[in-house]
């Protein structure tokens, strides 16, 4: 046979493979699919699993028909729910009951309801994990109601609950009042020695739904959750923090306002923990550094050197107490969520192998010491309060500064 | 006897290597093979001529008696410059007085103009298309010919397909001599050769093989004379018959020859060490050998700051591709891979779908072939009319489209930049061979998706490292790489860093500039 013969029979042979491989096999158009955004999860009174979904209507989201901007807010997305004995059943009769096929890889929220996530999560971990369909930045978020009443609350000015939810987890996150809880972030954590993760929270409230902290995990029980008051403490045990402020009460009895705050914006702080062994005794130290601005003086309050001083040891103390609280009821709880047992693990980890068994006994009675020396910064023009210059007299304010500000 | 070719032929296997191997001769059209003597008698000399531009109404016989002796003049009326005849040809004639009237003595006489004399006949049936005027004398053998001719052509204008805003604006016209003047005024040394030739039987056009002596590398030049002397041809009407049959991969999309209109560009081109071409009747030449990236680098780059030429040209690097992957992208992308387009956008283009009664291939299969309808019809019809279809094809008929729901706004969207991306391609032959391309990789994309596109792409990319101009890898300096010229690829280097000619040419001389970088003067020198 000839060489031209052999040319063609293998160029036949792989236009053949190549068209036959996956010809047409996986075609879906886009119009033939229905985008799902989020999942939410329930556990019901039956022990059942209820499936909520939010699913991207075409004919109403920001189409050409609509024009940009114009889609019908409340009509952009349906929401279809599911019951079966397990996760992947109900989704399984989810899609053979809605027309079009579901569409999950852009699904961007999973929401656990609170007595599924009681009952644990991990039920579900394996199956979003092992799907292909699922993405791994997709966000888990956690609810203390159900999911399927976070999913059908306002979400003005958002389009979508997914995105709601996702911008309002991620607007947290850049003020240090959530975690980043995606899905590898989470499995992260819960694949580390303390098997203790942490989930972004939200609640169903009147104007919508709003953030509500974290939510604590112990293996994938839901345990706890911290409010976002409290998340900015518990954060300076595990990671770097930004931008979170505290007030603290006057305690300038000249003027009649005593009772108004003082408030700091802690720009950040970062955190070292380091774990010291005596003997059979563990004892973490904790130490934080850091750096913030004044936001509000109280009223009639010069910053000198010394009030300066002052104000920095005031607000050492009072980031330590408010961390020493979050750990007293961790500890109380006996939820290592500040993953100390990884801290452990990293720095001696033939010891933490022997108390790895033991460590939820001994959670409970670690002992801690903080070392939190956060510096006030000088910003701005504004160095006193305004009412510094104020007198009945009507004298001129001072010129310059005349020591009154460091 | 006289072969009739007819279709059924062509069935036959047989035949068909038959007629490859003993193809017909054409050189029955020749004229110019005649070496029959011119005789001395007028009449018969006359006879031949005449049996030989028989039924050709323009060939003019001017009659008269120069002291006594009969003589004709033949020409053709339309291609002589008629002042210059009747000044410096049938005055000096009429007036003749210097005795015997002889070949040598006419010549003598019309000193003013340029004459041969020949004794061929071929030679004068040659003066005559030439545009000469052929003097024969009754008693003498042979003939002359005089060169008034003067063929119609309009002037020099500037650069319409290849324009710049700096830089030089004069553009090539149909006139060989003109474009040989054009590019004589730029390269004023003796190194630069011209060798003329005659192509096509029939059209007996010249043609002028251009090349620098002591910069072009001698086995190239050898090359093109090989080529230009396999073609057998009856005529040459354009620049592109020579470039068909002097082609490397007769059957790539991609062009292996490059053609230009501008005079500056031929020049540096020829600075580089390629060779090029020029065709009477042609406003073009034809450059060789031509690389891939020369198509993406415009006349305009070398014009402006170097600084400049940096992002127009990896704009156009990005545009080439674009413009032919674009519609097989965006198929495949809401085809097969809707997972890989971000969430907003994706539901966008699901409501955008919503409602249209094709698959997105047919849709694109539909909008393509309707752009380059449009884009067929601008050409071809008058441009003010051309502009009014346009403008009608993509706004009116697009919007309309769109509103009646047969194409979704994306597919608008996606085809129209795709066609604007490829009008930003400075070569011609590279938007065609795109034109081309496009609709493989469109249904290869509707059947394998993401997939079908990398396959075809690897096989594009295998196609394109695999070709050779004249011996030059098309896709080099990228493949063979060479960092050195890299100074002139993505980047256009400034002037006094660009000191050597690129090396895939293999000039026999490499260096090209030898200027210091400018540096601002001492102080102590102030």
């Amino acid at each position: 046979m000839k060489m031209g013969h052999h040319r063609w029979i293998v160029s036949a042979l792989l236009m053949g493979i190549l068209f036959g491989l996956s010809g047409c096999k996986d075609l879906r158009e886009v119009d033939d699919l229905n985008i799902v955004l989020a999942i939410g999860i329930d556990e019901t009174q039956d022990q059942r699993i209820r499936v909520t979904t939010e699913i991207v209507d075409p004919a109403n989201s920001r189409g050409p028909g609509s024009g940009a901007g114009m889609g019908k807010r409340d009509e952009a997305t349906i929401t279809r729910q599911q019951t079966g004995s397990t996760l992947e059943e109900a989704v399984g009769i989810l899609d053979e009951r809605v027309p079009r096929r579901l569409f999950f890889a852009h699904n961007s929220v999973i929401v656990f309801g609170q007595n599924y996530a009681i009952h644990g999560i991990d039920r579900a971990l394996d199956y979003l994990e092992r799907n292909r369909s699922y993405r791994r930045n997709q966000l888990f978020v956690v609810t203390d109601g159900t999911a399927s009443d976070l999913m059908t609350s306002s979400v003005t000015p958002e389009f979508y609950h997914a995105m709601a939810m996702r911008s309002l987890v991620e607007q947290g996150m850049h003020k240090s009042t959530a975690v980043n809880s995606t899905q590898l972030n989470f499995m992260k954590q819960y694949l580390r020695p303390s098997h203790t993760p942490t989930m972004a929270c939200l609640e169903t409230a009147k104007s919508g739904i709003i953030p509500d902290g974290i939510g604590l995990f112990d293996r994938g029980q839901y345990k706890d959750h911290l409010t976002s008051a409290e998340v900015p403490a518990f954060l300076r045990f595990v990671q770097d923090t930004q931008q979170t402020e505290i007030t603290i009460p006057c305690t300038n009895k000249e003027t009649s306002q005593g009772d108004m705050g003082q408030t700091y914006r802690i720009l950040r702080t970062h955190t070292n923990v380091i774990p010291q062994i005596r003997g059979k005794e563990i004892r973490f130290f904790v130490k934080v550094r850091g750096q913030a601005e004044i936001e509000r003086l109280c009223p009639g309050s010069k910053p000198t050197p010394q009030t300066y001083s002052k104000w920095e040891i005031q607000l050492d103390h009072t980031l330590q107490e408010q961390m020493q609280r979050v750990f007293t009821r961790l500890q109380k709880d006996d939820v290592d969520s500040v993953h100390f047992s990884d801290v452990l693990y990293k720095r001696n980890p033939i010891l933490w192998q022997q108390l790895a068994h033991q460590w939820k006994a001994f959670f409970p009675h670690i002992q801690v010491t903080y070392d939190v020396q956060v510096q006030l910064l000088r910003h701005g023009l504004a160095s006193k309060s305004p009412d510094v210059e104020y007198s009945p007299e009507g004298l001129p304010p001072h010129a310059g500064r005349e020591g009154a500000s460091p | 006897m006289k072969r009739k070719t007819t279709w059924l032929q062509f069935r036959s296997k047989s035949k068909r290597r038959s007629l490859r191997n003993h193809p017909q001769d054409i050189s029955f059209w020749n004229v110019s093979d005649d070496h029959t003597e011119v005789p001395s008698e007028l009449q018969q000399s006359l006879a031949w001529i005449q049996d030989e531009w028989a039924k050709c109404a323009d060939v003019q016989y001017q009659h008269l008696h120069v002291q006594g002796v009969p003589v004709c003049l033949v020409f053709i009326n339309n291609l002589i410059d008629q002042d210059a005849a009747q000044r410096a040809l049938m005055e000096p004639l009429t007036r003749y007085e210097q005795g015997q009237v002889t070949l040598p003595a006419l010549k003598d006489t019309l000193n003013a103009l340029m004459t041969e004399d020949t004794s061929q006949i071929s030679a004068i049936h040659q003066a005559i298309a030439a545009g000469k005027v052929v003097a024969l004398v009754d008693g003498q053998s042979g003939a002359l010919l005089v060169d008034v001719n003067k063929f119609p052509g309009r002037a020099i204008e500037t650069s319409q397909n290849e324009p710049t805003i700096q830089g030089p604006q004069e553009a090539f016209i149909e006139s060989l001599q003109t474009n040989l003047a054009l590019i004589r005024k730029r390269l004023r040394t003796s190194k630069l050769k011209i060798e003329t030739m005659q192509m096509g039987t029939k059209t007996n056009v010249q043609l002028a093989l251009l090349y620098v002596e002591g910069i072009v590398k001698p086995s190239l030049v050898e090359e093109a004379h090989q080529r230009l002397q396999r073609i057998q041809i009856d005529g040459i009407i354009s620049s592109n018959e020579i470039r068909e049959m002097i082609d490397d991969a007769p059957f790539s999309p991609f062009r292996l020859t490059e053609v230009t209109e501008r005079p500056d560009r031929t020049v540096a081109g020829l600075l580089q060490g390629r060779i090029c071409f020029l065709i009477d009747g042609t406003p073009t030449s034809i450059a060789v050998p031509v690389v891939f990236v020369s198509g993406l680098s415009s006349a305009e780059d070398y014009y402006g700051h170097f600084m400049t030429a940096l992002p127009l040209r990896i704009l156009r690097h990005a545009m080439y591709w674009s413009s032919l992957l674009l519609p097989s992208l965006y198929i495949a992308l809401l085809s097969y891979n809707q997972d890989l387009v971000p969430t907003p956008l994706l539901i966008s283009l699901e409501a955008q779908h919503e409602g249209i009664p094709f698959p997105t291939i047919v849709e694109a299969l539909g909008m393509q072939t309707a752009f380059e309808a449009l884009r067929e019809a601008g050409l071809r019809l008058p441009r003010t009319i051309g502009q009014s279809v346009s403008i009608v094809g993509a706004l009116i008929i697009g919007d309309a489209a769109v509103n009646a729901s047969i194409v979704s706004p994306g597919m608008v969207i996606v085809v129209a930049a795709a066609g604007v991306a490829s009008y930003t391609i400075p070569s011609q032959d590279l938007v065609n061979t795109n034109r081309i391309l496009q609709y493989p990789f469109m249904i290869v994309a509707s059947l394998l998706g993401l997939y079908g596109i990398v396959a075809l792409g690897l096989v594009l990319v295998i196609h394109m490292v695999s070709l050779r101009s004249f011996g030059v890898p098309y896709m080099a300096p990228l493949a063979p790489f060479s960092w050195p010229e890299m100074r002139d690829t993505f980047i256009r280097a400034p002037w006094w860093a660009m000191n050597q000619r690129p090396r895939f040419y293999e000039s026999v001389n490499l260096t090209r500039n030898r200027t210091p970088k400018p540096s601002s003067p001492s102080r102590d020198s102030t």
